[in-house]
């Protein structure tokens, strides 16, 4: 699960990270008073609150420039904070369509003498957190991969203080009270990737005020959705507004689904099925409406789940199912598709493939039901050409 | 011929009287697992069907009972404390079924592999199954066949899928292991892929994977380097979205590294036959051990 700048930035805050100081609005929200209550100050960061990277090279579009910019004055702030929300952003992230700007948060332009990048991660490959620091921060950090420390956390020790000072070394701060306060930094932010079972924490940049004071600008946090249920707070910054409305439906079921801009309707147990179904739809001439994973426990309740939110994609030319069941019943599944299509009356040519327990049931229960367009594919091979037979026939 | 496990294993099965073990181990019995003990704490003294005793820790069923593997079919929130019951059981083969444990849990119980005596496969996984010796996992029975084909997979229903095409075309397997779709996991595809090459009865492989992570791509590069047995290969999510998760918590591009474009050519780059679509896995095997029969003596 993603998190918004803002909403990182509290945590951050919360966990003794020190930020910049700004204000975030929404679309109700009064505008001017909002922005008058921050300081003056020479000049203004006004960014667009969206969960995808790359804001500042991307572009709003209707034209009004990228979605962080500087501005050098209150009012100039405020004019452009009301024109970002509403409208949308588009990044190298979220398509030509963009992603609705909800939120923008406006604040002091900060002045700093260097820019650092902090993150830790968990890396899949080691099987544990890595910390990356570079003092080359602000810029895009992936493209200058020799200038980053990386530096792994026993994830059963945690981070250690040699390491802290490894990291804090490698950076070059000037002074001693800054290197100090980095690794009080560092620490905090170890806890609070452990603590709550993040999967990335980001802060670029961070920076060095003239002062020698540090302070995170942006931040950026991706939690594990395995383990929300042991983290109640994290859990309610989730922004369902961020989501697709279908994607949000069927994680409340336990169905993973993924919105794709084809034409046939896909339910498949299994995460790799339902991709290798999608994969060979696309490598047929067709193109699958979406990948959805009922996950091999589904029960019923999630079926029906799952098909009410297929069928609300609305140019489908067929519906496919494609089951290999090993805990999960062919006649289950075949039980909750006559209930649906009878009850919604849904005509749409059905297109099945049943393999594992239970799927002579399933299929005998479906051809007996005589209202159903139905095509059954005897194999895998065979799911192709019964596609294009049903879109024929309809 | 197998590896991990054969009909002589003694197994746990950890939440014996859970709704999934209540599902599964007619299955695993008639396929010839021999369970000789369950744990459910606060039941420690019941027995399972009545025959099967119940004990409260792991402690106490290995106190009584010689275990050499240990089924795990309870739910998320407490599936990584039974891995690391069973692990501090020192149980020799450890498989884990359930899916969505976080990551955390599962990066300080690899750590804590490291210097143990167990073995654990998955989580997140369908398990492993050796032909009508012994299944420990939730995969159809009827589809396999014994016979002297290794198949490893980070996917259940992909498992099922290919094990499926090999047996309809006549062709056993020797064993089957999933290794499960988490990022973090126990046993490594290099691992299974070194066993099965080390296995005199596996005369072929069949490797099949997903888009996230790099465990294709150390494979590719195991199997190049030490591997002379005929491998075949299929990668899902050729045409998966990049930074979308596609339903496995692992299966996510980030980078070109973890997509099946890269993975496919890591792994034909190792002179593995990469099978094009899913539905072609079994064509794409019988050409290659025919080939490769037709040069033996």
């Amino acid at each position: 699960m993603k998190i918004h700048e803002f909403q990182t930035k509290k945590l951050l805050v919360s966990h003794g990270i020190p930020v910049d100081t700004g204000v975030v609005v929404g679309c109700g929200d009064d505008v001017d008073a909002f922005i008058s209550s921050l300081g003056s100050a020479e000049s203004y960061i006004v960014k667009a609150q969206i969960q995808s990277g790359g804001r500042g090279k991307g572009h709003f579009v209707d034209g009004i420039g990228s979605g962080v910019q500087r501005v050098y004055s209150r009012m100039e702030a405020v004019q452009l904070a009301r024109k970002m929300l509403g409208n949308r952003l588009v990044t190298r992230q979220t398509g030509p369509v963009g992603c609705r700007v909800n939120m923008v948060y406006v604040g002091p332009a900060t002045r700093f003498r260097r820019e650092f990048y902090l993150a830790i991660f968990m890396d899949r490959s080691a099987g544990m957190p890595v910390i990356m620091a570079s003092s080359a921060g602000g810029v895009e950090i992936e493209k200058q991969p020799e200038n980053i420390l990386r530096e792994y956390v026993c994830p059963l020790a945690g981070l250690q203080p040699f390491q802290a000072r490894k990291l804090a070394f490698y950076m070059g701060f000037k002074s001693k009270s800054t290197q100090e306060s980095f690794m009080v930094i560092l620490q905090n932010l170890y806890r609070l990737f452990d603590e709550n079972d993040a999967s990335l924490i980001e802060i670029n940049p961070l920076v060095e005020t003239a002062d020698g004071c540090l302070l995170a600008i942006d931040g950026k946090a991706v939690f594990d959705d395995n383990a929300l249920f042991r983290h109640p707070d994290i859990s309610k910054l989730r922004d369902p507004n961020a989501e697709d409305p279908r994607e949000v439906q069927a994680t409340v079921h336990g169905v993973n689904y993924v919105a794709l801009t084809g034409n046939i309707g896909c339910l498949t147990n299994g995460a790799g099925l339902a991709m290798a179904t999608m994969d060979l739809l696309n490598a047929n001439g067709l193109e699958a409406a979406n990948f959805l994973d009922l996950g091999d426990n589904s029960g019923a309740e999630a079926v029906r789940a799952a098909l009410e939110i297929l069928l609300q994609a609305g140019d489908l030319r067929g519906l496919l199912i494609n089951a290999f069941g090993g805990a999960m019943c062919g006649d289950m599944v075949a039980k909750c598709v006559v209930d649906i299509f009878s009850k919604r009356r849904v005509r749409l040519p059905l297109i099945v493939r049943m393999e594992g327990a239970r799927a002579a049931e399933g299929l005998n229960l479906l051809r007996s039901e005589n209202t159903l367009k139905l095509f059954v594919a005897e194999n895998l091979r065979d799911i192709p050409q019964k596609i294009r037979e049903a879109m024929r026939v309809q | 011929m197998s590896i991990l496990v054969d009909g002589s294993a003694s197994v746990l099965v950890q939440g014996i009287t859970g709704r999934a073990a209540a599902f599964h181990l007619p299955h695993c019995e008639a396929h010839g697992t021999k369970i000789v003990a369950g744990i459910r704490p606060g039941k420690g003294g019941q027995r399972y069907d009545n025959r099967i005793p119940i004990y409260d820790t792991v402690a106490d069923a290995t106190r009584n009972h010689i275990i050499t593997a240990s089924l795990i079919l309870v739910p998320a929130p407490a599936a990584a404390d039974c891995i690391w019951e069973a692990i501090d059981g020192e149980i020799p083969l450890i498989v884990c079924v359930t899916e969505g444990i976080p990551v955390r849990d599962m990066a300080r119980i690899r750590a804590r592999l490291r210097d143990s005596h167990s073995i654990l496969i998955g989580a997140n996984c369908p398990g492993i199954i050796t032909p009508s010796e012994v299944k420990l996992g939730i995969m159809p029975s009827y589809i396999h066949r014994p016979g002297s084909v290794g198949v490893v997979s980070r996917s259940g229903t992909l498992t099922f899928e290919t094990v499926w095409q090999l047996t309809q075309r006549g062709i056993g397997q020797s064993t089957c292991v999933g290794i499960g779709g988490d990022p973090i996991h126990g046993i490594s595809m290099v691992d299974v892929v070194r066993m099965f090459n080390d296995d005199s009865k596996t005369t072929e492989i069949v490797l099949v994977g997903e888009i996230g992570g790099e465990e294709e791509e150390a494979a590719a590069e195991f199997i190049k380097k030490h591997v002379n047995k005929p491998v075949v290969a299929y990668i899902a999510g050729v045409t998966a979205p990049a930074d979308r998760r596609m339903g496995h918590a692992g299966a996510i591009i980030s980078g070109t590294k973890s997509g099946a474009g890269y993975k496919i050519k890591a792994l034909e780059a190792a002179g593995i036959a990469v099978a094009r679509d899913i539905s072609q896995i079994g064509n794409v095997f019988c050409e290659i051990s025919n080939k490769n029969l037709s040069v033996k003596p």
